[in-house]
């Protein structure tokens, strides 16, 4: 049992507690079956049944394959969830370079510049499993929250500990890495385990977006002179693309450079690692990274 | 089965007639989709002045989705007539042609088809898991059943066994612009939803007895549904039962005809 399953096995106590699965449980497999209402591959249904529950103060947690959880229940997210303040925590898997192999049909990469447009969403791509389930312990449902699952366990952090917040795991270069998710986890071991690495970068961990919240990381991140952004997301309404849009606004002189999914489908792999290899992410490559 | 008392079905008819004339009285200052308003007036009045408590403030009263959302004036008509708003709430943009979850007393707020079935479903699974005695109540209109989440929600009511699940169609053979037969046809309502696994009912959906009949069979065993068979824009002759008139515009010529 992982750290999340272990978490909604102390949550599914509480009878106001429910854990709703389209068929999918790769982020809940070792859950008891008895505890889990599966809807089949009902996905609208999946958001309208959870936001039912909802407008009764029910807490769900509400899990499918993350292209079809935002996608295809595009419409009753908005109107069921997000209009009618019916608050949830969306949990979905496979988001961004995890659907490898699966192809563009099963692939989700656009989560933020889809939920960014509602007013009541949080949008969270942990870097690891147990950021999410401190998250989570700490989540009110007094908003919705869209998790995209990362089953990865935390990658050990070797750095002054006097300078880490919640978002700078690691200040030593004087480039900054912005990054999450499960690339986010990568990319920061990748840097832990090189030498060269940690003297060129620092890591600022964006997992947590708030509704108006940009513009506040964006100051903290905006006191790197050199940033560099890693992520699995369509480069439209990519973090990338946001920074990159202050800059220009407020002709800021920081210079900015991103790794992301461009603006097109990206090609899929049966190899994690050889879609590492693929966008630029190699120890090897990132020490040639010139900003 | 009795028919409903005389004394109550006198009280029923008084209502539906002071509800009308505030319908009517809507129409001509905001148009409204009265067609499919006058279809579902009659049942609607006997569900909150007759059937089930659903204006209380108790925590798990019974609960009423519009999810055929354009009837919403109707709604909006009854909580008037309930002195549950105001008569400038009324007639105030807040209650628009849908129903608006900011007004008292309206359970979800619906409108694009298709989601308030789902949204019933999920409740009815709370109340069910927390031994609520009250009821769901889902009202859809017959052209609404084109919307394939709907019968995902229809396959769900019956897998959780949901006996406080009480679905009403408003049959009234019309979606927008013509017939529904004509439009997307589907054949034998009642037979395809009992083997679904539903009780099935139907009754005349402008008769307080026949309807009353209906609901008093309710088995409590598993989701019920109710055919109310009905006739758009009723009550009006000119326009009863015709493909015009889905929605009746305030600048029309014959807005006569509500006077």
């Amino acid at each position: 049992m992982n750290a999340y399953e272990k978490f909604l096995t102390k949550k599914i106590k509480n009878k106001n507690t429910y854990i709703l699965t389209a068929e999918n449980l790769l982020a809940i497999r070792n859950i008891k079956r008895e505890n889990i209402c599966d809807v089949g591959i009902c996905e609208q249904n999946l958001i309208g049944v959870a936001a039912g529950i909802a407008k009764n103060n029910g807490q769900c947690y509400v899990h499918a394959l993350s292209n079809f959880l935002i996608s295809r229940a595009y419409e009753f997210l908005k109107i069921d969830l997000d209009y009618n303040n019916c608050n949830c925590v969306l949990v979905g898997s496979m988001g961004g370079i995890q659907s490898t192999f699966n192809g563009p049909t099963h692939q989700s990469i656009d989560e933020m510049s889809i939920l960014e447009n509602f007013l009541t969403f949080e949008i969270f791509f942990p870097l690891s499993i147990e950021e999410m389930v401190k998250t989570l312990e700490n989540f009110k449902f007094k908003k919705n929250l869209y998790v995209r699952y990362n089953p990865e366990e935390s990658v050990k952090v070797f750095t002054n500990k006097k300078n880490i917040t919640n978002n700078f795991l690691q200040i030593s270069g004087d480039c900054l890495i912005v990054s999450n998710g499960i690339l986010g986890n990568h990319v920061l071991g990748l840097i832990q385990n090189n030498k060269d690495l940690r003297k060129k970068f620092s890591f600022f961990n964006f997992s947590y977006l708030k509704k108006n919240g940009f513009q506040n990381i964006a100051k903290k991140i905006f006191k790197f002179k050199k940033i560099l952004v890693i992520e699995d997301h369509l480069e439209n309404g990519s973090i990338f693309s946001r920074l990159n849009q202050l800059i220009l606004k407020n002709k800021l002189k920081n210079k900015l450079k991103g790794i992301n999914l461009g603006k097109n489908y990206f090609h899929t792999d049966k190899n994690l690692n050889n879609i590492y290899n693929n966008l630029g992410i190699s120890q090897k490559k990132l020490m040639k990274i010139k900003l | 089965m009795k028919n409903i008392n005389p004394r109550t079905l006198n009280y029923l008819l008084k209502k539906k007639k002071s509800v009308k004339l505030k319908l009517y009285n809507y129409t001509k200052r905001n148009s409204s989709f009265l067609g499919s308003c006058l279809s579902c007036l009659d049942v609607l009045v006997y569900l909150y002045y007759f059937k089930y408590d659903l204006t209380s403030n108790k925590k798990l009263r019974s609960r009423f989705i519009l999810s055929k959302g354009h009837a919403a004036p109707n709604i909006y008509s009854i909580l008037y007539d309930k002195k549950i708003i105001s008569k400038r709430e009324f007639y105030s943009k807040a209650a628009y042609w849908h129903p608006n979850k900011n007004i008292k007393c309206i359970d979800f707020q619906t409108g694009a088809l298709g989601h308030g079935l789902p949204i019933g479903v999920g409740m009815a699974k709370f109340y069910n898991d927390k031994g609520a005695k009250s009821k769901i109540i889902v009202m859809l209109g017959d052209g609404e059943l084109n919307e394939g989440s709907i019968w995902e929600s229809m396959l769900l009511a019956v897998k959780w066994k949901l006996k406080n699940l009480i679905i009403i169609i408003d049959k009234n053979k019309f979606q927008a612009n013509d017939k529904t037969e004509k439009i997307l046809k589907i054949n034998n309502i009642a037979k395809l939803f009992k083997e679904i696994g539903f009780q099935v009912l139907e009754c005349n959906g402008h008769n307080y007895n026949d309807i009353n009949r209906k609901f008093m069979k309710i088995s409590n065993i598993k989701p019920v549904l109710i055919i109310a068979n009905t006739i758009r824009n009723f009550g009006i002759k000119e326009i009863q039962n015709t493909k015009a008139y889905w929605f009746f515009d305030k600048s029309n010529k014959n807005i006569s005809l509500l006077n």
